[in-house]
């Protein structure tokens, strides 16, 4: 117990102490996680989404029960795929982005998508029909419907972009596949707490998931405070 | 020229079911029609046609003389020189005056030129000093006069009303038929209106059409209408012939 409560003073510690090593590894994890989620929220799943949504095809409700499936895809499976296409005998190997940030970026979208799109679209289907209609009556083109709808459903499209950051800075499996946890380069807290705790350097390991925690927290209280706000 | 023409306008439901039945009317601009009917006589499918909102399954809508039935880009440039004003209108999670601007905002009007217009809209229907509202609060007649400036504010040639005090209270229609009477004197637009109040239809109407059951029996003059119904009308406005 007490070797215990020395680890969890040493990671304060190291927090305390503006830690270099801790804190590049977070700005790391930070900022991969942020473009994958944006990219795959923004110029994805938000355009996607709407098209889907405001869109009548044969297998609609198929698309969106497999887009809504793949919500759980693993990410050891997305990891290896990914690793499969940019590995040098793969089909993208000549792009050598094997074991860089920018594969890990592209596996998180990968991961990601599902969720954000998935979400998008239930969040515009919760929409009361007569806001399109009455966007619609009012003069507004296709694109203008979308906007306005998007609008009144900003919550619930804001909630997609928090989770799919959440999926995209909790996952370890893609980031260690395909980012190779080299130290200084492609090192993130999820990998980094893996392989600390497997050396049994158990105070880093919870520095890295105190950091974790609060940006977890951090993203939800951002939410929160969002769905609070006025008009 | 007529503004606004259907010609045996049709629209099914299930494959089976006729709502509109055969529909030709004819409004001409300065136009005040009002069609009544019973409930569930077609008169909220007929204005959502006229309003270019669904599609008819048969006949066809000219507008200012262009055939305005199918081609997407007509019907958004006719839908954008007229207006419609629902049932019960919903309004969008903004104050009152972006919702009263959205209309001019989808037209690219200029800021100036919105805030101008918004604040003439809100003054017609008596809500100067609303702007900030959240109009998520304002009561059923607010709201509803909040869709009445909205729909003005963009100075439609066509304004479409779906029986605007349907569900008010008596204060509330008093204020919303004001407003409309106000719009009707001042003729700067033709109005087209339903109601199942053939009280209301009698004191705003110029011209009445009487919608039964899917079929426009009888279009003319309001005292032509009240005074010598043909046999259908006479039976629902209780008139001995």
């Amino acid at each position: 117990m007490s070797e215990l409560w020395d680890s969890i003073v040493k990671a304060v510690d190291l927090l305390v102490s503006l830690d270099r090593e801790v804190y590049e590894i977070a700005w790391r994890a930070l900022w991969i996680a942020a473009i994958s989620s944006s990219i795959s929220f923004f110029v994805i799943s938000l355009p996607l989404g709407s098209l889907i949504h405001f869109n009548n095809f044969p297998g609609k409700t198929l698309l969106i029960s497999l887009i809504q499936t793949l919500f759980s895809l693993p990410a050891v499976a997305v990891g290896l795929i990914v690793f499969v296409l940019f590995s040098r005998a793969g089909p993208l190997g000549v792009m050598g982005l094997l074991f860089t940030p920018k594969v890990m970026i592209i596996g998180q979208i990968i991961l990601v998508t599902p969720v954000t799109l998935g979400l998008v679209i239930s969040a515009l289907r919760g929409v009361d029909k007569a806001v399109p209609e009455t966007a619609t009556a009012l003069g507004a083109n296709r694109f203008q419907v979308s906007i306005v709808t998007i609008r009144e459903a900003k919550f619930a499209v804001i909630l997609a972009l928090v989770m799919g950051f959440a999926r995209a800075i909790s996952e370890v499996g893609v980031s260690i596949m395909v980012g190779g946890n080299i130290d200084g380069y492609t090192r993130t807290l999820t990998t980094a707490i893996s392989l600390e705790t497997a050396k049994g350097e158990i105070e880093l390991s919870l520095a890295l998931g105190f950091i974790l925690i609060f940006i977890a927290l951090v993203a939800n209280v951002a939410l929160f405070w969002l769905q609070h706000k006025k008009v | 020229m007529a503004l606004m023409q259907a010609e045996n306008l049709l629209q099914q439901v299930n494959r089976k079911t006729l709502i509109l039945k055969d529909v030709n009317l004819t409004i001409d601009r300065g136009d005040v029609l009002v069609i009544i009917g019973p409930t569930g006589a077609g008169k909220t499918t007929l204005i959502r046609l006229l309003d270019l909102l669904d599609y008819p399954s048969g006949g066809r809508i000219v507008f200012d003389g262009v055939d305005v039935t199918r081609s997407r880009g007509r019907r958004l440039a006719a839908r954008r020189r007229i207006a419609y004003v629902q049932q019960k209108p919903i309004v969008f999670s903004m104050n009152v005056h972006d919702n009263v601007a959205c209309g001019l905002r989808f037209r690219h009007q200029k800021t100036q030129i919105v805030r101008e217009k918004v604040k003439s809209a809100l003054d017609l229907v008596g809500l100067a000093g609303y702007e900030k509202r959240d109009a998520r609060t304002l009561s059923g007649g607010e709201t509803q006069r909040v869709a009445i400036a909205r729909a003005l504010v963009t100075d439609p040639e066509l304004l479409l009303l779906d029986e605007p005090t349907a569900n008010l209270d008596p204060v509330s229609t008093s204020k919303i038929e004001e407003v409309l009477a106000d719009i009707i004197r001042s003729g700067r637009t033709t109005l087209l209106m339903s109601t199942h109040d053939m009280k209301q239809g009698q004191r705003l109407a110029r011209r009445v059409g009487v919608l039964m059951n899917g079929e426009l029996v009888q279009v003319g003059p309001k005292d032509e209408i009240f005074e010598r119904p043909n046999g259908k009308v006479a039976g629902f406005l209780g008139v001995k012939t």
